[in-house]
């Protein structure tokens, strides 16, 4: 079994806004081996991105508190590092790719420009000139044409394809130890959408680094990651194998999520399935399951009680009494 | 860039053509000639016939759109005319007075931005701290007080209570036009002119580096681990410097329009207190000499900070080939 490289224990973290503090992200636990490719799944807001963002501390500082938790990072807790300590790991050691290139990328400086700044705030020691010629090796290596020329031109000359091949470029320029890329096809489509997580999964199978992949899209983790968290409303539901999410998921939202799926032979007149009710807001979730106002197994219990993580001897963890009485039936 | 600076340029020409006809129809529909003012005396003593000679003498019998056209021809021939009081050349009155004007409003201008750029980044930094408080009352201040009142008042503690700076003038002797005796001379005219200024810059410096410091491009940055400093200076201020601009090309008529008042209080020998002596003594063509002079200024200024705006943004840049 691979080490770990990432560790998230009981990570907390709220906002504090003018109606009072709302938790966002409540008792989270998950690890990231080395290696390894972990897909975090869920709807929008339900924690996803606030979590990740966490790890490099880019959550807005004036609003966030982390009351409980660790965040271990080859056994440094990063939620104590200072901010100086904190800036040596970002893009260094764990990188991360956003959503929108368009506005990812600063538009008045020149791709290249970008790329140096990235390169020389944590290599001094490389001059200008070598740091750019490193800046076109690496717009090469991720597929794009002509680097040399793309090196001069700004964000909104380039195609958002190339874009997203940027932002790439930038997560990997000093090999770092884990990526982190937050719906890095979102803003794509399709036919690009499989060149650039062909692109992730072929540099993640080159240098051996880990990835967190965050996205709502289960297409995108069945083909990438070796493990799938399912996270709802703050929490983390289900954590298991790609392959056992897949054929054997347990909680109600995530087999909902399975549901969702278009598929190709499902008869015309059908239907698509979706999970019917939204998401508690931020706030109102109570004391029960999150899920219980949308499950269609919801009991009593589920309603006044949060069922607490239950893993199997496979190392499947869900969060939910049904499965966990199912379970202890087999 | 170039095709756009020309179109630019035609697009001032018209407007400058527009100016100065509607001033020149301004004055001459304000009571009172220079013909009256030439004969001289006690108004009601005037001989009409006397004020109708000279007034036929100078041109000023005929329509006003004829009048015009004269003048503007010779204004294309570089003749801006004599003035009724001085009888010397237009041109000879607001060369020498143009100096002055432009290094006071030059300097007050640059003053005013190195004080508000960096007070207002530091705003929006740190946003509702006691700091961003502090510096948008002062700039309030600044900005409703009226340019003489500050005057006064700077003219009050430094030069009449501390004695640390003289109360008035360009220089101390007209014999003795040094450095050092201009720069003394010009601190608190220059001070009134740029806390005007300052408000108006530092407030919107604030609004826009507060909406580009959270940008996504701002996030990208700090993920990559590029210091604070750049990330606040390279990424947040070049953005956001776009939108100050604008505020900055939007005040240079006020900055010259309140320079008019402040070298007034300050005896500024610029174009301002020539321009309030030849309105009172009805020197038309000097008037529309100084007209065409801040038209100019204004107009070219518009012009720079468009070029600038196509530095600053590549966006721009593009879209303008």
């Amino acid at each position: 079994m691979a080490e770990d490289l990432l560790k998230v224990s009981d990570l907390v973290i709220q906002f504090k806004t003018k109606k009072g503090t709302l938790t966002a992200v409540d008792h989270v636990n998950f690890t990231v081996k080395k290696g390894e490719i972990l897909g975090l799944v869920g709807e929008s807001g339900c924690g996803k991105s606030v979590t990740s963002m966490q790890i490099l501390g880019l959550n807005p500082k004036e609003n966030t508190q982390v009351p409980e938790g660790e965040i271990l990072f080859e056994g440094r807790d990063l939620l104590k590092l200072t901010q100086k300590e904190l800036r040596a790991v970002r893009g260094e050691e764990i990188s991360m790719i956003f959503q929108d290139s368009l506005t990812g990328l600063d538009p008045v400086i020149p791709i290249g420009k970008i790329l140096v700044e990235a390169i020389r705030a944590h290599h001094k020691e490389i001059s200008k000139k070598d740091a750019w010629n490193k800046g076109v090796k690496v717009l090469e290596s991720v597929g794009i044409p002509s680097p040399e020329k793309r090196m001069h031109e700004y964000a909104h000359q380039l195609s958002g394809g190339m874009r997203q091949r940027v932002m790439i470029g930038l997560a990997l320029l000093n090999d770092t130890k884990l990526v982190i890329a937050d719906e890095p096809t979102t803003a794509l489509d399709v036919t690009i959408q499989a060149q650039i997580l062909d692109l992730l999964k072929k540099r993640q199978e080159e240098k051996e680094n880990s990835v967190i992949l965050i996205t709502h899209d289960m297409g995108v983790v069945a083909e990438m990651t070796d493990r799938i968290a399912v996270m709802y409303a703050g929490m983390i539901v289900e954590l298991a194998s790609t392959r056992d999410i897949f054929t054997d998921a347990k909680h109600p939202y995530t087999q909902g999520l399975l549901k969702a799926i278009p598929k190709l032979d499902q008869p015309d007149n059908e239907k698509l399935y979706i999970i019917e009710g939204t998401v508690p807001p931020l706030g109102q979730r109570g004391d029960g399951c999150p899920f219980a106002n949308r499950c269609e197994y919801a009991t009593e219990r589920c309603r006044n009680e949060r069922p607490e993580p239950h893993t199997d001897s496979n190392g499947h963890m869900v969060r939910c009494f049904r499965a966990e009485e199912q379970d202890k039936e087999v | 860039m170039t095709k756009y600076i020309i179109k630019r340029a035609g697009i001032a020409v018209v407007v400058f053509l527009g100016i100065t006809l509607l001033v020149y129809v301004l004055i001459s529909l304000t009571p009172g000639s220079p013909a009256e003012m030439m004969v001289g005396g006690d108004l009601s003593k005037i001989s009409p016939e006397k004020v109708a000679e000279v007034e036929k003498q100078l041109g000023l019998d005929k329509p006003v759109f004829v009048q015009y056209i004269k003048w503007l021809g010779n204004v294309l021939k570089g003749d801006f005319g004599t003035s009724y009081k001085t009888s010397k050349p237009v041109i000879d009155e607001i060369i020498p007075r143009l100096k002055p004007t432009l290094i006071l409003t030059i300097t007050s201008t640059i003053i005013s931005l190195l004080i508000a750029v960096p007070l207002g980044v530091v705003s929006a930094y740190k946003p509702y701290s006691a700091w961003d408080y502090i510096s948008s009352a002062l700039a309030f201040l600044g900005t409703s007080v009226p340019n003489f009142f500050i005057s006064l008042i700077l003219i009050f503690i430094f030069a009449v209570k501390i004695k640390l700076l003289p109360v008035s003038g360009m220089y101390a002797t007209s014999a003795n036009q040094n450095i050092g005796s201009l720069i003394v001379h010009l601190i608190l005219p220059m001070t009134a002119l740029s806390l005007q200024s300052v408000g108006g810059i530092l407030r919107q410096t604030r609004g826009s580096m507060l909406e580009a410091l959270h940008g996504d491009y701002i996030r990208t940055s700090r993920a990559l681990g590029v210091s604070e400093v750049r990330v606040v200076f390279r990424h947040g201020l070049r953005n956001a410097l776009l939108p100050v601009l604008t505020v900055i090309g939007g005040r240079l008529p006020f900055i010259i329009g309140g320079a008019v008042i402040t070298e007034q209080i300050f005896s500024w020998p610029g174009l301002g207190s020539l321009m309030v002596t030849s309105i009172t003594g009805r020197d038309y063509s000097v008037i529309m000499g100084i007209t065409v002079f801040i038209a100019a200024v204004v107009l070219i200024g518009n012009i720079i900070i468009d070029i600038c705006y196509g530095l600053a943004d590549p966006r721009i840049r593009q879209s303008r080939t």
